[in-house]
């Protein structure tokens, strides 16, 4: 009996860990991801084709974005229209 | 104000289209500074290697003596970004899989060839030169920073707060990213100390701030432009220094050089330009240079220049 009610505890506590703790940090990592891609859009623009006026000295930074560039590129040209990025960000309505 | 006042700012820049006559003005006045006492050295990244002519020494990329108080460097910028490019290549393959190497190589290899990209390198390499004034008591150099490197410079809010929001947004994503951490290694803050891309921003930054001081101080630097008595030169003249002064750069001399001197046509005619030039871009001051015999070939030659420059 002592034992099912510590069990049950448990189970509460992981219940609640599932539903608050790690739904958030992965908001929380969904907002990281997407400040990243933010960044690298200003300074890897001309990727894109967006003419970007200091690239010679943005290039600098590549090697420490290297593995993310190949990632960042399919993602910033595959994306299907804003709209639909924002509703998989806020949830549809 | 007698000329050796008037170019006692420590860092001196010649403008002018190509075959002017930069190079040979500017290592006459790097001549007159280093006779009247001032440590000087002679800055030329004239890829044709015209100092190395002119002073009949082999001159390179490492600052050399010439002779007393005079010493002068030859600098290649494209040399200088095929260098920069193969530093970047060589920290990514250490950070890097090889796989994405052959992925981004082309890329960074691209930089090299991008708009702009030789400005920049000789933006990189004229401000190396800032960072290290107290070397010498003169700068001169054989060209300045483009116009559009300037207008860039000049223009505090274009690249001010492009590299301050940069750095912003670096911060807060990495604070963001520390957060989702759930087992962080390091503290937030020795991982903003250690993070080489804010090093890099930071970097920047402070070379902007100090050029930008430096360029737009004219206690501290002089801005000439050489021009030849011909009439498209005066119209580039004309625009080139609106364009500058736009950025609050101000052109406060004009070399007007290779003006011949007999009684032919030719040499009429350039008399109406030079009264133009001088009508037109007075109060500046002017340097009226003779055509040589021939092309400046040893010290004796610019010491012919070097004196007119220096004559009041």
């Amino acid at each position: 009996m002592k034992m099912d009610f510590k069990r049950f505890f448990n189970d509460l506590k992981l219940f609640f860990k599932g539903a608050l703790v790690d739904t958030s940090t992965e908001v929380i990592e969904a907002a990281a991801n997407m400040m990243q891609d933010n960044f690298m859009i200003v300074i890897f623009s001309d990727f894109l084709g967006i003419p970007n006026p200091l690239s010679y000295y943005t290039i600098e930074l590549i090697p420490y974005f290297g593995n993310e560039l190949p990632g960042w590129e399919k993602r910033m040209s595959d994306r299907k229209s804003v709209l639909a990025k924002a509703m998989g960000e806020i949830g549809e309505p | 104000m007698v000329s050796e006042e008037f170019f006692g700012r420590k860092f001196i820049f010649l403008s002018g289209k190509g075959g002017v006559g930069k190079t040979t003005t500017s290592s006459s006045i790097a001549l007159g500074l280093s006779e009247r006492g001032h440590k000087t050295l002679l800055i030329s990244t004239d890829p044709a290697h015209s100092i190395g002519h002119i002073f009949e020494r082999e001159i390179g990329p490492k600052e050399k003596e010439l002779q007393k108080n005079l010493y002068a460097v030859e600098i290649d910028v494209r040399k200088e970004s095929k260098r920069y490019i193969d530093n970047i290549i060589k920290e990514a393959r250490q950070i890097l899989s090889p796989i994405i190497i052959d992925e981004i190589q082309e890329q960074i290899e691209l930089a090299y060839h991008s708009p702009g990209a030789e400005e920049l390198a000789l933006f990189d390499i004229i401000t190396r030169f800032f960072e290290k004034e107290n070397a010498y008591d003169r700068f001169v150099f054989d060209t300045a920073p483009s116009g559009y490197t300037l207008r860039l410079l000049a223009l505090p809010k274009a690249l001010n707060n492009w590299i301050n929001r940069l750095i912003k947004t670096r911060i807060n994503a990495m604070k963001v990213q520390y957060y989702a951490d759930r087992n962080p290694d390091k503290t937030l803050k020795a991982k903003l100390e250690s993070d080489p891309v804010l090093k890099i921003l930071n970097r920047r930054k402070s070379q902007f701030e100090l050029a930008r001081q430096i360029l737009l101080d004219n206690k501290k630097t002089l801005f000439m432009f050489v021009l030849n008595p011909e009439r498209l030169p005066i119209e580039i003249t004309r625009d080139s220094i609106k364009e500058l002064e736009e950025t609050h750069i101000k052109i406060e001399a004009l070399v007007i050089n290779k003006i011949a001197n007999d009684s032919s046509a030719r040499s009429r005619k350039e008399k109406e330009y030079v009264a133009q030039i001088e009508k037109e871009f007075a109060p500046r001051r002017m340097f009226k240079i003779p055509l040589l015999e021939e092309e400046a070939h040893g010290i004796e030659s610019i010491k012919k220049i070097s004196d007119i420059i220096f004559s009041d």
